[in-house]
């Protein structure tokens, strides 16, 4: 079976500025693929123009899809959703209709219950706006919202940023069971967070892969600090 | 001597209470960290202290002198200085007259002749020399919050106040800051500084003494391990694990 | 000629001032679409206006039904705004310079068009009703009451669309953030799309049934291009509500103007208090809102 999302050779940038070269790598079914790096290095870059923000050279694939280019709508509809670092939610829009958004035609009582079964307190503030959650609340609704969908890849830019140990926990828990049906592409700053979750890891730098490998393997030789420090 | 004195200071904003009756002292050479869930108050805690924002109640005294109703360019000018969380740096300018622009305030009355020599310094110190010619909207969000932090400095602040410096950086990264913040701390270039943080490593390895805020009032207070074995603090905002 | 002597409107009748409000709503809600939710500044919003009463003259001279010149007006209206987006907009919305020059030279374009058409002669479009009736003391002519009528039905199903269809919350999911919006499945292309031609479509109808109270022209859009804006502005450009409120305090000020003053220095008056509302604006907002939460918590 082909793999769930597969990058070849992508190039992008902004303007006349080259920020990702020559990307390419494969994330299995059931896989957990970390991307990581210093500040800087194109990880958020990455994630935009898997999701078609921006224009890319070279060729994406989900499954036997071709996607490159795609619109971001289609994207999402053929399987592919995405959790923003930043404004990854509608500030005034509220639960239920961030999960309204996203199931399209789908059935929403039944999204809406998968959403609560991942994150209780999303059940408890259906009609609550955005911008009245807490943060750790927000970051849930964020990734509640691009899974109601059951994608077959997810892309997750740092989920566990800007929040309390006991949030980034609960988070953690939810990512590990969410992982068990979707492949996820993984932005993650914190080492322990990134081998705790995942299987595989790459390592951008100025703009292109320099590590990649079992996400144990790097850590045990010490590549991922050596790659990762100043 | 004590730096700053906060005594009972309440904020509300209409019906919600983002502060609620908190005091604080800070001595001189202390590193206070300050920790706590989103929405616990710690930023706007910061913002009454610089003075971007006014209390409902309660005083602020920096050294001898009170602060109550004066704006934060008077502030700033007594010596505080105030790294956002949201860097706000000019995106259009480049590094080096971003900083160039941080000496400014400084550059009539600066001991140490050139302001030109600081500029240099601080670059070298935030580790944004080979970056020097690129536009600041161009940086990275960690680059940006060490030029947020670069600029902040040139001020020459007694006291030094910062949102959550190390979101967006990886550990090594981090640890870089909390070195850099020890070392302005302990060559006495500071005087005391309150860092807010949800990286707890980044506390461990930064602060003297740690206090934590729940719901807008002080939860917990004292080293880090001792806070860290508070069983109140465990349950609002540590977990279990640490 | 002046925007409200251009309709008519007399000092004697104080009906006028509903009447008026109404027609700054009407001619200001295709705005919100294109302007205040798209950020277009669209100065061909006239010019939808035009298309509008233009073709219910044509309708109408060449069916003799006025009414059914008034449902292809705006139907006409809102597919020259589709053409105008899909081929020439839809590139510039992140240069809101150029996309002002566009339409700025599209109005022209417009207007040019139809003067080479119906040439500078004025155009009659008759009223469908006609005549007035008495209530209490007030008179109120029949084709200005159904101006009322559907400036309120105009408001009531726009909010509507917005607050229960699935068009609806796309829209205001593109509105707020496009590229959140794109990646959670919506096409935020067709959103755009859709709702510069509505807002089109809705100018068109303005033009439409307020083609009976005027002599057309082809300068007849440029008449509401002024005030269609202030409306928008000073309503805060992405409230429906405020939209309306806004339309009540400058159309109400026309109107009761015109008793003491100049239709012309009244018209003036009317800008600085858009002027002066829009710095006012924000204070007044924060008043409210503070009022309403140490009511919220007094009552606690």
């Amino acid at each position: 079976m082909s793999a769930e999302l597969a990058v070849a050779g992508l190039h992008t940038g902004y303007g006349s500025s080259i920020v990702l070269r020559d990307i390419s790598f494969e994330v299995p079914t059931g896989a957990v693929v970390c991307v990581m790096g210093r500040n800087g290095s194109g990880k958020t870059t990455l994630l935009r123009a898997l999701m078609g923000v921006l224009p890319i050279q070279g060729s994406v694939h989900l499954g036997d899809r071709d996607i490159t280019n795609w619109p971001g709508h289609r994207i999402h509809a053929a399987g592919m959703a995405w959790v923003p670092q930043e404004d990854a939610v509608f500030a005034s829009l509220t639960v239920r209709q961030h999960l309204e958004i996203a199931l399209g035609a789908a059935d929403v009582d039944e999204g809406i219950a998968a959403a609560a079964g991942l994150f209780p307190i999303l059940g408890e503030r259906l009609d609550q706006p955005a911008q009245t959650l807490s943060g750790g609340e927000r970051k849930m609704l964020g990734i509640a919202q691009a899974l109601v969908v059951r994608p077959r890849v997810v892309l997750m830019d740092e989920p566990t940023e800007g929040v309390g140990p006991l949030i980034v926990e609960q988070l953690v828990a939810a990512i590990a069971r969410i992982a068990a049906r979707t492949a996820v592409v993984l932005v993650e700053q914190n080492i322990d967070t990134a081998i705790a979750l995942g299987s595989q890891a790459h390592v951008i730098e100025h703009g292109s892969i320099v590590e990649s490998g079992d996400i144990g393997d790097l850590h045990d030789r010490g590549i991922l600090e050596q790659r990762l420090a100043l | 001597m004590t730096v700053l004195a906060v005594d009972g200071v309440t904020k509300s904003f209409g019906g919600l209470v983002a502060v609620d009756d908190v005091s604080l002292r800070l001595e001189s050479g202390e590193l206070r960290g300050l920790i706590g869930s989103n929405g616990a108050g710690k930023s706007t805690l910061l913002n009454l202290i610089f003075g971007r924002l006014h209390p409902d109640r309660g005083s602020i005294h920096f050294g001898e002198t009170d602060v109550a109703g004066m704006p934060a360019s008077a502030r700033a000018r007594l010596g505080m200085g105030l790294a956002l969380q949201t860097p706000s740096v000019f995106e259009s300018l480049t590094v080096e007259e971003n900083l160039r622009l941080g000496a400014l305030p400084k550059r009539l009355t600066s001991r140490n002749g050139g302001a030109t020599d600081e500029v240099e310094r601080v670059l070298g110190l935030i580790e944004l020399e080979p970056s020097r010619r690129k536009r600041a909207g161009h940086l990275s969000h960690g680059d940006q919050q060490w030029l947020e932090i670069g600029m902040v400095l040139l001020t020459q602040p007694r006291l030094l106040l910062l949102d959550e410096p190390t979101s967006g950086m990886t550990r090594p990264e981090s640890r870089h800051t909390a070195a850099l913040l020890r070392q302005l701390q302990e060559s006495g270039a500071v005087e005391a500084t309150i860092v807010v943080e949800h990286n707890i490593e980044f506390i461990e390895l930064v602060s003297d003494e740690v206090t934590v805020m729940h719901r807008g009032a002080i939860l917990a207070d004292g080293t880090i391990e001792e806070v860290q074995a508070n069983p109140e603090v465990q349950a609002a905002y540590l977990g279990r694990l640490h | 000629m002046t925007f409200s002597a251009a309709l008519g409107f007399l000092p004697t009748d104080s009906f006028n001032v509903v009447a008026l409000i109404a027609v700054f709503v009407l001619v200001a809600v295709g705005l919100h679409f294109t302007f205040g939710l798209l950020d277009v500044v669209n100065l061909a919003h006239g010019e939808f206006l035009l298309i509008g009463a233009y073709t219910t003259y044509q309708v109408h001279d060449t069916t003799g039904s006025v009414v059914l010149g008034m449902v292809l007006g705006p139907l006409v209206a809102a597919l020259v705004g589709l053409v105008i987006e899909r081929g020439v907009l839809r590139f510039l919305y992140d240069r809101p310079l150029d996309s002002l020059l566009a339409t700025f030279g599209l109005a022209v374009i417009i207007r040019q068009t139809v003067q080479l058409i119906y040439s500078a002669n004025p155009r009659l479009v008759p009223d469908p009703i006609g005549g007035s009736f008495t209530i209490a003391g007030l008179n109120v002519p029949w084709w200005r009451l159904i101006v009322v009528a559907i400036a309120v039905a105009v408001v009531a199903l726009v909010a509507t669309l917005f607050s229960k269809t699935r068009f609806g919350l796309e829209a205001q999911a593109t509105v707020r953030n496009a590229t959140l919006a794109e990646t959670s499945g919506v096409s935020t292309a067709a959103v755009r799309a859709w709702l510069f031609a509505i807002g089109a479509g809705i100018a068109g109808l303005a033009g439409s049934v307020l083609a009976p109270l005027n002599t057309l022209d082809p300068q007849y859009g440029l008449l509401f291009l002024v005030n269609s804006f202030l409306v928008v502005i000073l309503g805060g450009k992405a409230s429906l509500r405020g939209l309306v409120i806004a339309a009540v305090v400058l159309g109400g000020s026309l109107a009761i103007l015109q008793f003491v003053i100049s239709t012309v220095i009244a018209q003036i008056v009317v800008l600085v208090i858009a002027v002066g509302g829009v710095r006012v604006r924000p204070i007044l907002t924060q008043l409210i809102a503070e009022h309403r939460e140490r009511r919220a918590v007094s009552i606690e």
